[in-house]
């Protein structure tokens, strides 16, 4: 019987185990468990098509959605879609296969995983990244927005890096090289994330605007209204310490504020300075602040700021915070915070 | 849990299954002889250099796998 208890026991330990195992890899942390379905499928990738076919499909996959979990981990579904390979059937019939247009990308055997990881991001990018929004910016600004964000994912593939330098050879620079437009559009997205505020803010409030303006017909002064908007995300990346520049936004769509808690000899005041601004831009309908703070005595104060600020406004909710590391405009690279308030008052 | 259900699909041959594709849409043997060409760049497409295949109207096109042609396809 004792023997009976310790089998019932063990058996229960590993099968609770087993379960916890598939939940943790296959809905908790899917892109690990892509990278393990990888790993057995490309050992017996020899075996049979199926098999090959899994192990190509799983290797993009896994790395495509850690880079996406990372984003996601800024800005909280700014991918709303992770990637999926699905195999047209090579039995299709051409009338099935022509009745819609369609692009099929051509994936090589698992082995040659930089081109197959180039060539399916470059084609995840256009179709994961603010869709909704795409009708609303400028076309350059869009392009700049593909380039930058295949650029920032392939540089992430650590270990396929010659993927990052092929397509900044024959698609990044062949791209600008002989146009200024879009070639300052990707100058702007580039400073705008060095400083952090790419995804946080830039890409978060395209995301809002496409949602909210979703069904209308662009009449291009929306997409006046975003550039404009895209201007100042430069004007405050390229801001040098100790200048103050214009950091709230309140135009017809986009009413956004960016307060930076980012001078020491202002915390002996206490929060009011900041509070108090807040409110005036709570009283304009400012319908998202974005609280910045750098350095660890600036980070500790933000926190006491959004603390008092959520505290003292009941129409504000903490939506995001986050630390993080970003490059100063000198090239420091120092502990970042972000928090984002959203005014439910805001009309 | 939404990870399950959001997923972006992106339509993929692999080349293990490239002849049998090509043999049902009819263009196996245009592609043999060299008939097919990249619409970008217009470089004859073959079996090392085929980046994708798309269709437009109701025609099946192709194009070769340089990267730069394969942007098009996004634009």
């Amino acid at each position: 019987m004792p023997s009976m208890l310790v089998f019932i026991g063990m058996f229960g330990v590993t099968l609770g185990l087993f379960v916890w195992l598939v939940i943790y890899l296959f809905v908790l942390h899917q892109e690990r468990g892509e990278k393990l379905v990888y790993w057995l499928s490309s050992f017996i990738a020899w075996s049979g098509k199926k098999a090959e076919k899994t192990a190509t499909a799983m290797s993009i996959q896994s790395k495509v959605d850690s880079f996406i979990n990372s984003i996601n981990s800024e800005v909280e579904s700014l991918f709303p879609y992770n990637l999926k390979i699905k195999w047209v059937a090579s039995d299709l019939e051409r009338s099935a296969f022509i009745e819609k247009d369609r692009v099929i990308v051509m994936l090589d055997y698992h082995k040659n995983k930089d081109e197959n990881l180039s060539k399916a991001t470059i084609l995840y990018m256009n179709k994961a990244v603010i869709p909704e929004a795409r009708p609303h910016i400028h076309n350059k600004l869009s392009k700049a927005i593909d380039l930058m964000m295949t650029k920032k994912a392939l540089y992430s593939f650590i270990e396929a890096r010659s993927c990052l330098n092929h397509f900044v050879e024959t698609i990044l620079r062949p791209s600008t090289e002989n146009d200024d437009e879009l070639k300052s559009f990707c100058e702007t997205v580039e400073i705008v994330d060095e400083r952090g505020l790419f995804t946080r803010i830039m890409l978060r409030e395209l995301l809002e605007l496409g949602l909210k303006r979703s069904g209308v017909t662009e009449n291009g002064e929306t997409v006046y209204e975003t550039t404009e908007f895209i201007k100042m995300l430069k004007t405050i990346a390229e801001k040098e310490k100790g200048v103050d520049v214009k950091t709230d936004f309140l135009s017809k769509n986009i009413r956004v504020a960016v307060v930076f808690v980012a001078r020491p000899e202002m915390i002996e005041f206490g929060t009011a300075p900041y509070t108090n601004r807040i409110n005036e831009l709570i009283k304009k309908s400012a319908n998202t602040f974005y609280i910045f703070a750098r350095s660890d005595r600036n980070v500790d104060f933000a926190k006491t700021v959004v603390a008092s600020s959520v505290s003292k406004f009941p129409s504000l909710v903490n939506t995001h915070e986050e630390e993080y590391a970003a490059r100063t405009s000198d090239g420091k690279i120092l502990k970042n915070y972000c928090a984002i308030l959203y005014n439910r008052k805001s009309v | 849990m939404n990870n399950m259900i959001n997923r972006k699909e992106i339509e993929a041959l692999h080349k293990h299954d490239l002849d049998d594709f090509l043999e049902k849409m009819s263009l196996a043997s245009d592609f043999n002889n060299n008939k097919i060409h990249c619409t970008f760049c217009t470089e004859t497409i073959n079996k090392n250099n085929i980046g994708a295949i798309y269709t437009k109207n109701g025609e099946i096109l192709f194009s070769c796998s340089k990267l730069e042609c394969l942007n098009n396809l996004n634009n």
